[in-house]
């Protein structure tokens, strides 16, 4: 049970990171809304009730955040019980930075979509995304049981450390921008220098455009590309994840500024490189566990010095396990009333 | 696949009465959630079930007639559903007429679509499917593809399965209705069939009387 309380106080949006590929894209935005607008309680209950259904195994330490939360919620059944034993797999996930005809889409109608997606985050980034970048990639696999079309895009925003609003929050309102231009995509949002689960890692590589032969921590600062603000040249030096060369990187500069930035275009050269990453390069670093860094230092302020070793605890064990697991798996990448219903035509019977 | 429409299937109490709950909760709660409730029935998710499907009710102040409340009792309550929340559950005198449109869209569409006929592949492959019709479904700000299917076997499994297959094409909330008794239908069904087409009737059904539409 100490085990249990140990990993309560981590935030349900980190959890949600971790979740992501887990579940389906759906419920995981829905979850992620529920949170910005203090539903947590129900958000808790959808994704028990969705893991237990569909018999999702979980890493240990995630696990036991859904058991312990789901316990003190009063849900029946019991989670421990109901729930899968724990394993450390993790679903294996493609991504690729541009979409080719062919690939779910025809005659130019990839591009034109990512064009669209791209214009949908150019019109909300000023307000939504201080002091942040995001990136564009595509997922090549399903997730969850129940998974919409593929492929599906996955929206990257990585928050500077001076970013006003809390990621789950910007992930609610990004989320709810793109659907409100008809679009449908995934909006995932981390704070600079937060270790990432596997999945994330996986998307950013792609969506950089380059082969991450080195840990993140040590690439070099964003040398030969677009104007970078100084809060994100801070990043760089701190060992952001995102941070460095980018393909298909989108940087803003503080709304105080600069007023309204547009995104700079993607360079489609570039992103179409990364589609040949060495696939061996990667598993070294599964291996070695170079990925896992410490949680960034924003993303925990509203932390206590237990929390914050206790989330450490929690997100090192989950990549460090997800590590493990990795060298096991395959490679692969209104209307008027109707008045007296009359007896409808069928069905047969 | 497709014999006589016998109910010859053997399908648990609780399961069927479940089923024929979240048939009738169309239109009464959401469709993110419904389609939700009604893929964990089909994956035997009833712990899953017994938990939610109370909450969904009272958080969305969903009322039952004695029939539905029954069903409730009849398949949440013999799944570790809290009792106290089954039976806090508002209590409905009567069916409420639902304020819902229905439109074939067969002149803007021309007939069936590539999903209809996905969805038609696979329900025929499905023991005990009888017959397939497919409406819309207008809201406020888009048209909802709604599926009618007649099936006498394993309904919570057809269900489940179109559902994902529409989840696979693009419908993020499938609405697949599979109805088995002709008489009683919910009102919200009756008019869905009114302004259904047909695209599929078993053999023996289509030799034995011409399709109506």
């Amino acid at each position: 049970m100490s085990e249990l309380s140990a990993v309560g106080p981590v935030p349900p949006h980190e959890v949600l990171l971790w979740l992501a590929g887990r579940i389906d894209d759906d419920l995981l935005a829905w979850t992620r809304e529920l949170i910005a607008v203090g539903e947590d309680d129900q958000a808790v209950e959808l994704i028990t009730a969705t893991l237990i259904a569909d018999r999702v195994s979980l890493p240990p330490m995630l696990r036991d955040w859904v058991v312990e939360r789901s316990s003190s919620l009063n849900l029946e059944p019991a989670a421990d019980d109901a729930l899968p034993p724990a394993a450390d797999d993790a679903p294996l996930h493609i991504f690729v930075a541009e979409l080719a005809d062919g690939l779910g889409a025809t005659n130019g109608a990839a591009a034109t979509l990512s064009e669209r997606l791209r214009a949908a985050l150019a019109g909300v980034a000023e307000r939504h995304l201080r002091a942040g970048s995001w990136w564009l990639t595509w997922r090549l696999t399903p997730a969850g049981a129940a998974p919409g079309p593929l492929p599906h895009p996955v929206i990257l925003v990585e928050l500077g450390p001076d970013a006003g609003t809390s990621a789950e929050v910007v992930a609610y309102q990004v989320a709810d921008a793109v659907q409100r231009s008809g679009l449908t995509a995934s909006v995932e949002v981390f704070v600079a220098g937060a270790a990432l689960p596997e999945y994330h890692r996986s998307a950013l590589r792609e969506a950089r455009g380059e082969a991450p032969a080195a840990p993140y921590k040590d690439a070099p600062a964003a040398p030969a590309q677009e104007p970078v603000s100084a809060d994100l040249d801070a990043d760089a030096d701190a060992g952001s994840l995102a941070s460095g060369p980018a393909g298909a990187q989108h940087r803003l500069q503080e709304p105080s500024k600069a007023g309204p930035t547009e995104p700079s275009a993607p360079d489609d050269e570039e992103a179409g490189e990364t589609a040949n990453v060495d696939s061996e390069s990667w598993s070294d670093e599964w291996v070695t566990g170079e990925w896992s860094e410490s949680p960034g230092g924003a993303q925990l302020a509203g932390l206590s010095d237990t929390e914050r070793a206790l989330l450490a605890q929690l997100q090192e064990e989950l990549t460090a396990r997800e590590a493990e697991a990795r060298p096991k798996r395959a490679n692969g990448g209104s209307s008027p009333k109707r008045p007296g219903v009359a007896e409808p035509p069928g069905l047969a019977g | 696949m497709n014999g006589p429409v016998t109910n010859t299937a053997v399908l648990d109490p609780a399961v069927l009465a479940c089923h024929d709950l979240l048939v009738r909760l169309a239109g009464r709660l959401p469709d993110e959630l419904l389609w939700r409730l009604r893929d964990w029935l089909a994956a035997d998710g009833y712990a899953a079930l017994g938990h939610t499907l109370p909450r969904a009710l009272l958080r969305h102040r969903v009322g039952l007639t004695d029939n539905e409340q029954e069903m409730l009792q009849a398949s949440v309550g013999q799944w570790g559903g809290r009792q106290r929340l089954i039976d806090a559950v508002l209590p409905l005198a009567a069916p409420e007429e639902p304020d819902v449109d229905f439109d074939p869209l067969t002149d803007s569409s021309a007939g069936q679509d590539v999903i209809d006929l996905v969805v038609v592949a696979v329900a025929r492959g499905h023991a005990g499917t009888v017959e397939i019709r497919r409406t819309w479904r207008l809201d406020a700000h888009r048209a909802q593809r709604v599926v009618l299917a007649h099936c006498t076997e394993r309904q919570p499994t057809l269900t489940g399965t179109l559902q994902r297959v529409l989840r696979a094409h693009g419908d993020r909330t499938p609405s697949v209705e599979v109805l088995s008794p002709k008489l009683g239908l919910p009102a919200y069904h009756r008019l869905a069939l009114l302004a259904s087409m047909p695209l599929w009737q078993a053999s023996h059904v289509r030799d034995a009387a011409p399709v109506a539409s």
